[in-house]
């Protein structure tokens, strides 16, 4: 593989590392609310 | 002080059990921590083992057990030169130093747990519970309880050493010391691949998975089947490539400790003989794997069968029947409509696939899978699964072939077979997948130069994990810091944890109190019959169960003297809530009398510190009195 289809894989990896962990996060959404909630009281 | 020695010196002996057993077997694995995890699993599985024998002989008490101890001191002693740690001295890089670092935070945070009281629901219910329960009686006795009394109890068998010799305190410990032996072979087992930093890359990984954090310093069993299967595993590949004999005896006792501590380990037995199918048979070896794993796992297996009149309580209830009034036709169809709630997924080839991605992402909440599941991890290394198998003759090859062959079909087995689909019950392969991953991912990323964003992947799950797990140790650091009591931390964290209180104070030893309030079994010190609506049926609390004449005479069979009603009997509540009915209909006829009503709180989450302030009305019950036996016209029998 080229360098530069590498360089390219390298930062659709990182992409998926950042998205898949926001996907991840997303659903603990509500916890952190709450969290933030009782931390503004 | 006790507590600390009795937890030591049962991991000492426990190391003497297992590497007299890697002796016997011939079974060689690299000296190091790798030799002393796999030891301390095989002892541990030992010690649980005999505990069962000493248990069904009426010897279950401390000086049965300092014995027990005792043996094990001495066998380490006799193999003491098996004992070597040293393996090169070479420096520490920096990544090393700060992984160690954090893994030494990890584990500073675990044994904040383990030097406080327990407050797991489950271990309240039934991990220490029944060990207790069985010390006072100086035996083990059949519990006739689905799900958490009928089941294999292997590991519990170690519990109760620790009880007995050195209280709460060293069960606590000997938990978090068992964790350590899982840390200590995963990362053994990876140094086979790995260098020093991803090895320890991802022990870090697994100690911060939100099912490790969760159920690690609890009872909850699933990280020490996960050191079972680990070493069953890995013996089990050693003994098909290396063509030893000695390998496939251990992975026999090693899957079938797994077997003897939960019923799923049943699944693990297939999966790792389907590893000595993988390559060319060895008939020899088959024989020895099988045989050992049904010495070392069928005991529970058997003791239910002769108690329950089938080995698996109560899911063979329409194959075997039952004996006795422990279970019935309606106590089966409502057990299977109910525990369905842990099964919400329809089981279908797509949702084979797609269960992985679910439980990780967007999980029903019925999973359990947010906070004790298994972490982004495997998620985000997906990728580099993908591409490393696209070359898995140089990047995974055939050793790891076969432990994600064992991961693979315990998965399929525990998805098709209905049980639950809780994920955090596929702790016990999670460290194989782990391993697998790890090292495909890390070969994959070198050969293309992705190292950076592999990185990322271990980071960010690291990263998480520990706050995670910080968040997790400030109740903990709560107790430490405040110089909480005992019941001050348990009022905090045990729902009813005062009814059980109240009930020790006023109940007396030739009383028996009927508890339908599971989270607080082994707070209670008197005499007790736990009465789960679900769970058993010998006092029948189903939503169908409306006969009040029927009740009582169950109530009497079970000796009660006393009733705990939840809600409390001015509660509003629904037709279906049995027991709030009954119990309205006892006290209308005379059959019991309230005694106190006592305020409690009910935990909802012990990490977030949210509870809600309740009542428990206790019920002296007087079912004998000629009043209640007018009422509702009963006839005694004998």
């Amino acid at each position: 593989m080229s360098s530069e289809r590498h360089g390219t894989a390298r930062v659709l990896l990182f992409a998926w590392v950042a998205l898949g962990f926001l996907a991840y996060m997303w659903q603990f959404r509500g916890m952190f609310a709450a969290a933030l909630r009782m931390f503004g009281r | 002080m006790i507590a600390i020695v009795v937890a030591i010196a049962q991991a000492l002996a426990s190391l003497g059990f297992g590497l007299a057993v890697l002796r016997l077997a011939r079974y060689e694995t690299e000296p190091g921590v790798l030799r002393l995890g796999v030891a301390l699993g095989l002892g541990a599985g030992c010690i649980g083992w005999l505990g069962f024998w000493i248990g069904v002989g009426g010897a279950f008490r401390a000086s049965t057990f300092a014995g027990v101890v005792g043996v094990g001191l001495l066998l380490l002693w006799l193999r003491r030169g098996d004992l070597t740690l040293a393996r090169g001295g070479d420096r520490l890089d920096r990544i090393t130093v700060v992984l160690l670092t954090a893994l030494c935070v990890s584990l500073f945070i675990d044994l904040l747990e383990a030097f406080a009281p327990a407050g797991d629901v489950d271990t309240m219910a039934y991990h220490f519970a029944l060990p207790k329960q069985f010390l006072q009686q100086h035996r083990i006795f059949f519990v006739p309880l689905a799900v958490e009394g009928a089941v294999p109890l292997l590991m519990h068998m170690t519990y109760a050493l620790a009880l007995a010799l050195g209280g709460e305190q060293a069960v606590q410990l000997w938990l978090l010391i068992t964790q350590i032996a899982l840390l200590a072979t995963v990362y053994g087992v990876a140094r086979r691949w790995l260098d020093r930093s991803w090895s320890l890359a991802l022990v870090l990984v697994l100690n911060v998975t939100p099912a490790t954090i969760y159920g690690g310093g609890t009872g909850h069993v699933e990280t020490r089947t996960a050191l079972f299967m680990l070493i069953a595993v890995i013996a089990a590949t050693d003994a098909v490539e290396r063509r030893a004999l000695g390998a496939a005896i251990v992975a026999g006792l090693a899957a079938g400790f797994f077997a003897g501590a939960k019923y799923y380990g049943l699944f693990a037995a297939c999966a790792v003989g389907l590893i000595f199918l993988s390559g060319r048979p060895q008939w020899r070896a088959v024989a020895a794997y099988a045989g050992m794993a049904a010495v070392a796992g069928s005991q529970w297996y058997v003791w239910t069968w002769i108690h329950s009149g089938m080995p698996v309580f109560p899911t063979l209830y329409a194959v075997f029947g039952v004996r006795d009034q422990m279970w019935n036709e309606q106590a089966a169809r409502f057990f299977k409509q109910a525990y369905a709630r842990w099964s919400p997924m329809p089981t279908t080839v797509a949702t084979f696939v797609t269960y992985p991605f679910v439980a990780t992402v967007a999980p029903p909440p019925a999973l359990e899978a947010g906070r004790t599941g298994l972490g982004p991890f495997l998620f985000l290394a997906l990728p580099w699964l993908i591409g490393a198998l696209r070359r898995w003759k140089d990047l995974v090859g055939p050793t790891l072939l076969r432990v994600l062959l064992a991961a693979t079909v315990f998965y399929a087995l525990w998805f098709w077979i209905p049980s639950s689909q809780l994920t955090r019950q596929l702790l016990p392969i999670y460290p194989l997948a782990l391993l697998v991953v790890g090292v495909a991912g890390t070969r994959w990323s070198r050969l293309n130069g992705y190292t950076r964003p592999w990185a990322a992947v271990f980071a960010l799950s690291i990263a998480l994990g520990m706050a995670v797990h910080a968040a997790y140790a400030v109740n903990f650091l709560r107790y430490h810091l405040k110089r909480e009591s005992r019941s001050e931390f348990l009022e905090r964290n045990v729902a009813f944890a005062s009814v059980a209180a109240w009930a020790n104070a006023n109940i007396g030893p030739a009383d028996r109190l009927g508890n339908p309030l599971r989270a607080m079994n082994y707070l209670i010190d008197v005499p007790y019959a736990m009465l789960h609506p679900m769970y058993q049926a010998r006092v029948e609390l189903r939503p169908d169960a409306g006969s009040l004449p029927t009740f009582v005479r169950q109530l009497d069979r079970e000796r009660l003297t006393h009733l705990l009603v939840h809600p409390s009997l001015t509660a509003n509540v629904g037709p279906g809530n049995a027991l709030v009915s009954l119990s309205r209909g006892l006290v209308a006829n005379g059959c019991a009398m309230l005694q106190q009503r006592v305020p409690t709180t009910v935990i909802s989450s012990r990490t977030m510190g949210t509870f809600v302030r309740d009542t428990v009305d206790a019920l002296r019950l007087t079912t004998s009195t000629p009043e209640c036996q007018r009422q509702l016209n009963l006839v005694r029998t004998p």
